[in-house]
Parts: structure tokens; sequence; C-alpha cells
């Protein structure tokens, strides 16, 4: 064993006690809105901004002490001996602090405070919101406040273990991949950012003469709605390459955690607008700003509590999940009280019923019936289980079908919203839009019929509404003088990176080609119009797992289009096999080869696929993302407006 | 036992071909069975012994030509509802089906209570 300088040996210790002062950082952060120690506004303000600072920080120098101690191999530290060994290459071992339980949820925590520094130093409070940026802290220091108790108590990182292993137990291998490895922070700035509106939600509602709660809350939330989206996108692509017979999204629970927030968090983007611009919707802008961080926090019970392998496995082991659950019921149920309490009544609206208000409402409410739906789908195998022990599962046949059911008014409505004024009429919003109507229309039946072969009458809808989506969310850019080009631009972006997104879904779900086969060397298998030929496989060493390699070439046309070397790795540390697979891609198509079993006599069973246009599926929401960050780095800042 | 040896099933039967709509079949339905031993993974994704066994069983099938209803409820009678990601219709999932209805239903209430239309 090596020698290690006695320092080191502190450095967890060191880590505890940060996570203490980030304790009392948060209590202090709490009670500093509640008028306890002063009443002067402005000792206030500095208080609360200093104690949010040093909560960051500490929680920031606590993770650095985990990764001071990966990096040494201390196996004295639980979950080090469990998550790294030696043999893991470096970069690993620092992807490794949020690697399993109790790492991931100290990063959510840095990353929950490091967003309330943010909103702290921001300068897009006026004068008159002071109240709203301290009550809005107090808050977010409450929920900081929990999740550190629940760290400490339940899921410590820095838990010692007696007697110290030689040897760590070593990363699980499935989690050994670049994007795996950035995956869950990005996700993670995502889920906790959406604390952020929440809080200025409740705050809101503590602090009835301020009304820029909503401008300042739709900075944070595309802010966090940019992060889910970029996670959700690169967990798909990750699955993809990973997983090994190359689906891209799988409905897996996991999954849906993240895609419910996602939903609620877009509808939020747009019921904010309304409330900034035209003062309305404001109840419903409060309520899904409580929604989305509850199903944030509903995101974290599901995936951290052990509830998704089975309910039993969560009822013999139920501390860290009811801590979770009664966070969920201390936040949301206190949160939907104090908006029952403190709601502003609003006179009824009149709203025409195609304006560009009740368009955004009634997008909304799609977008919140597509969350609705995939919880009801998450939620229905464990509740069922619990009530009547009957297992049963739910996975992508319904969530597809079910899911269309929110998803085709919504792509109607969203290019119809194009064509909509505030206030606007309802038969002059039809006039202008037929015309693009008829064309997308048009295109997407010529499309499925003559150019493609037709599949199905979804199909054929699928394409007409990605046309539709996409044409329309070009119109702000054609129409718009240049000086407001840069002004459409996010809008334009989003909704183009939307229907490139549907384009892909629909073409490569419908039109895509999967074989399971077997090949000996130098056999060839054709799938649609490419020819897969398998030369050979060979031995190949990695740093920690040894892996067969196999050569492929793909022909189309006779031409020799590419070479690609799909592997199966086995890691030193664990017995399933990894598969890497092996694509070859363009804009267009996906050529992807898995090497499945050696059946002896250098014969594999392979997997091999032609997915068209499924790049659009990652390029769409590339495109968004693109979109959200002209939002809040080329448009001027949002307060200006405001107050203009 | 020697009368069963000729059907015993050896890994070159794997070799032979399906046709593109048998492939097709097999695929879809291998994506829609679980793994029952791994966690949340069709056995299509799955390592797993079992979901080997599984394909290998399901691919046989398809190859004698039964088709996806049949495949299915020979899974489903062997290992129960669990083993099919898509719920049956039964009184157990009669609001987990209808839910798409039932929310639409309440949207067109509160949109009418708040007055939208």
């Amino acid at each position: 064993m090596q020698w290690r300088h006695p320092w080191n040996n502190m450095i967890p210790e060191i880590g505890q006690l940060l996570m203490i002062t980030a304790l009392a950082a948060a209590l202090l952060q709490f009670l500093i809105g509640l008028k306890l120690f002063t009443v002067d506004q402005s000792l206030r303000m500095i208080l609360i901004k200093r104690f949010t600072l040093i909560q960051c920080l500490s929680i920031f120098l606590a993770i650095c002490c985990l990764g001071y101690s990966f990096l040494n191999d201390d196996f004295s530290v639980l979950y080090i001996a469990l998550n790294s060994n030696t043999n893991l290459p470096v970069p690993y071992k620092i992807a490794a602090i949020w690697g399993a339980h109790e790492g991931s949820l100290l990063l959510w925590m840095f990353l929950l405070s490091f967003w309330g520094v943010t909103l702290a130093f921001s300068k897009k409070f006026n004068d008159q919101d002071k109240m709203l940026k301290i009550y809005s802290l107090s808050i977010l220091g409450l929920v900081s406040l929990s999740f550190i108790l629940f760290i400490i108590y339940t899921s410590n990182p820095f838990e010692r273990i007696f007697p110290m292993p030689d040897q760590g137990r070593g990363l699980n291998p499935l989690l050994q991949d670049p994007a795996l490895a950035i995956h869950p922070p990005i996700l993670y700035a995502g889920y906790v950012g959406l604390a952020i509106p929440f809080a200025l939600a409740l705050a809101s509602l503590l602090t009835p003469h301020s009304s820029s709660w909503a401008g300042i809350a739709r900075i944070w939330t595309i802010n966090s709605w940019l992060f889910l989206t970029g996670g959700i996108a690169l967990g798909s692509w990750w699955a993809y390459y990973e997983l090994g017979w190359g689906g891209w999204w799988f409905w897996d629970p996991v999954e849906n955690a993240s895609l419910m927030p996602w939903l609620v968090a877009t509808a939020l983007v747009h019921s904010l607008i309304v409330t900034e611009k035209k003062g309305l919707f404001n109840s419903f802008s409060t309520l899904l700003a409580i929604i989305a961080f509850s199903l944030s926090l509903l995101g974290t019970f599901l995936v951290r509590s052990g509830v998704l392998i089975s309910v039993h496995s969560f009822a013999s082991d139920p501390e860290r999940g009811l801590f979770i659950l009664m966070l969920i019921g201390l936040f949301t149920g206190g949160a939907l009280m104090l908006f029952a309490l403190k709601q502003k009544r609003s006179a009824p609206l009149k709203l025409e019923l195609l304006s560009r208000e009740s368009l955004l409402l009634l997008n909304n409410v799609f977008l919140c019936s597509a969350a609705g739906l995939v919880m009801i789908g998450t939620l229905y195998p464990l509740v069922l289980e619990l009530v009547n022990s009957e297992k049963i599962s739910v996975g992508p046949p319904y969530f597809n079908f079910v899911i269309l059911f929110p998803c085709i008014p919504l792509l109607i409505f969203v290019g119809l919203a194009m064509f909509s004024a505030w206030n606007g009429k309802g038969s002059k919003l039809l006039l202008r839009s037929s015309r693009v109507a008829l064309l997308s229309i048009l295109i997407g039946l010529v499309v499925s019929l003559l150019i493609l072969s037709y599949d199905t009458p979804l199909t054929t809808i699928g394409l007409i509404l990605a046309v539709w989506t996409i044409i329309t969310g070009c119109l702000p850019l054609i129409r718009s003088r240049t000086s407001s080009l840069v002004k459409n631009l996010p809008m334009a972006l989003a909704h183009i990176g939307l229907g490139i997104m549907v384009l892909g879904i629909t073409v490569t779900s419908s039109y895509g080609i999967t074989f399971d086969d077997t090949l000996g060397f130098g056999q060839s298998k054709t799938v649609g119009e490419y020819e897969f030929k398998l030369i050979t496989i060979n031995d190949r060493t990695g740093p920690n797992y040894t892996a067969k390699v196999a050569m492929v070439e793909i022909y189309s046309e006779n031409q020799k289009i590419g070479t690609v070397f799909p592997e199966k790795r086995v890691y030193d540390t664990t017995s399933p096999s990894m598969t890497e697979a092996g694509i070859e891609a363009n804009l267009f198509r996906d050529l992807f080869v898995a090497l499945g079993e050696d059946l002896g006599g250098d014969i594999w069973s392979m997997h091999l696929q032609y997915k068209p246009l499924l790049r659009l599926i990652w390029l769409g929401p590339f495109i968004m993302i693109l979109g959200g960050l002209v939002r809040l780095f080329l448009l001027k800042p949002l307060s200006e407006t405001a107050n203009s | 036992m020697f009368l069963l040896l000729p059907f015993q099933v050896v890994p070159d039967d794997l070799n032979t071909n399906l046709t593109a709509t048998q492939q097709e079949l097999y695929q879809g339905i291998i994506q829609e069975v679980r793994c029952l031993v791994c966690q949340n993974q069709s056995i299509a994704e799955s390592n797993a012994e079992l979901a080997k066994d599984l394909r290998e069983e399901i691919f046989q099938q398809v190859e004698q030509g039964r088709n996806e209803a049949q495949v299915k409820s020979y899974l489903q009678e062997r290992y129960g509802d669990f083993v099919l990601y898509e719920p049956s219709f039964k009184q157990s999932t009669y609001f987990l089906w209808l839910s798409p209805i039932l929310i639409l239903i309440l949207i067109l209430g509160w949109l009418r209570k708040i007055g939208v239309f």
C-alpha cells in the first residue's frame, strides 16, 4: 500500500465539517426571511446574500474534498470504496463523484446553492423588488436546509468504513462514458434550476405589490429549461450508442422523471410570457412554477428512493424514500396552501377563442396533460402493486399511444399561434393561416405518398405536422424587419427545432429497419439498401477492460461507404458485458451495428439497423437550445424591457 | 429421451433467416416484452440469460409463423401480465387506459369555467 500524507486522512472530515457549515448557513438564510434578527431591509439583504454565498462555497469545497479523496483512492470512505478503484482512469474518478446516490445528491445540492447565488447577486431586481428577493432567497434557504439534512442523515458521502479495504469495487461500467459523465450535472442543473421560479412564485404570493416576478422567473426558467433539454437529449444519445440495441427513448421511469419537469417547464416559459407582457394568467404561472419544482422533487424521489426497482425493496428500507416523500409533502403541500390562501382573485377572463393568449393557454394545458399522462403511466404500476399487489408493466406501447392525444393538438396550435395576435380575432387568424396549412398538408402528403412509401395514417399526420411546425417556425424570421429579427429568433429557433425533432421521430420510427441475424467471417447481410459485411473479430485490451472488436464493412450499391468497429467489453470488476455500438452516420441516416453473442465457429449474432433521419431527433433539441441561448445572452437584459 | 433429441435447439437454428416482415414482427415483439430479472429493460436491451432464452423462443415462434397476439398470449400465460409492456385492458387498468379521455374532459371543463369559451 502506498504511503499517504497524514493530512489526506483528514480531508473527508473537513468535507463533513463543510457540510455542517452549509447547513448552518442555509438555516440562517431561511431565518433572515422571517424577520427574526433584524427588520432593517438593507441589512437583511446584505446578510442573506452573504449566507447564500457561504452555503454555496461550503458545498463546493465539500465536493472538492470528496474529489480529492477520490483521486487519492481513499477507500476508508465507504462511498469511494463502492464506486472507484485504483485502475479507474482519472476523468472517471472525478465523474464518479456523482456516479451514485450520495455524491449525486451532493452535486444536486451544490447546483441548487449555485443557482441561489446567481439569484442573490442578480441585477434584474428593481428597488421595489427587494422583499421579493429576500423572500425567495429565504425559501431557497429552506429547500437547501432540508436537502443538506437529507444528505447528512440518510446519504452521507463522507461516511467511513472500517477496516479499510485495499481495493475499491469500481465504477459501474455503464457510467464510464464521456456523455454519461457530463449527463448528470447538466440534468441536475435543470432539475434544481426549477427551484428558482418556485421560490420566486411563492415570494410573489408574499409580496402582493411586486409585479415583476414573472420576468425574473422567466430567465431562470429558460435557463433550467436549457439544461433539462440538453440533459435529456444527451441521455437519449448516450442510451442510443451505449445500451446496445439502438433505441433512443425507452419510456423508462427514470427518463419519464426528467420528461415531466421538462414539459411543465416548457409550459411555464410560455405562461410567464403572458404574465409578464399582459399581466394575465398570474395564478396559472404561479401554479405551474409550483408544479414544475414538485415534479423535480418527484423525479428525485422516483430515482433515489429505490421505489422503481421494487415497491418491496422500498418498503424494506424506506428511510431515504420517506424523507423525500416528506419533503414533497412539505414543499408541494405548503406551496399549494400558500397559493390557496394568498392568490389574487382575478376577474373571469374574457378571451377571444383564437387570440394569442388563448392559444398559449391551450398549449400550456396540453403540455401539462402530457406531463399528467406520463405521470399516470409511471406511477400506476407502483400504486397498483401497493393497493392490490397486482404487478403490471406500463411501457412504450402505452406511452407512445396516449402521448398522441395531447401532442397532435399541441403541434397544430403551436403553428396556429404564430399567426395570432394579442387579443386577436379567430376569423382573421384562420384566414391568414389557411395558405400555410394547405401548403403543409400538400408537402406532407406528397412526401409520405410519393417520395417515401405510404406507411400508416399516423406517419402522414406526423409528416404534415412536422412541416407545419417548421414552416410556421420560420415565419417570424421571414416577416419581421431586420431590427426585430434577433427578438424573434429565440422563438423561431425553438419551434423549428421542435418541428425538426418531430420529423426525425416520425421518419425514423416509420421507415427504420432493424435486423437481428447471425454472420460468419466474410458473410454479409443486406438491410434496406445497405450491405453489412463482417470481416473479422479481434481481441483488444483497454485500461480496465478486455474487448472483442469486430470489423464490419458497409456497402451501398457495391460502393464501400464505411467501416465500423462495434465492441463487446468485459470490465474487470463486473461480469455482464457492455456493448459499444459501431455507428456510421450522417445527417440523413444512421447505420448501426452491435455485436451480439459468440455462437462458436467464428459465427456471431449481430444487431443491424438502418435509421433514416435519426440525427434530427438530437439536432432538434440542439436548435431549441440555441434559441434559448440567444434569448438569454443576445437579447437585452429583461429588466429593461420590463420597465419600458 | 432420445426421441426428443432431433428437436433440441442448437445454435445453428438461429442461422435460419427470417423474412423482412418476420424480422419486423420479431423486433416489435421483443421491444414490448419485459426482461423479468433486470431493472426495467425490455428483452431487446437486456444481456441476461433469461432475455436471451426468451428472444430465442420468440424468434422460433415467429419463424414458425405465429402472429403477435399468439406469441404475446403465450408469454402472458407463462409469466403473467408483468411480462408485457402493454398493460391489458381490464378492471384494474380502466383508469390507466381512459386517463387521456378523462384529462380531456377535465381540460374542457376548466377552460369553460375560466371563460376561454
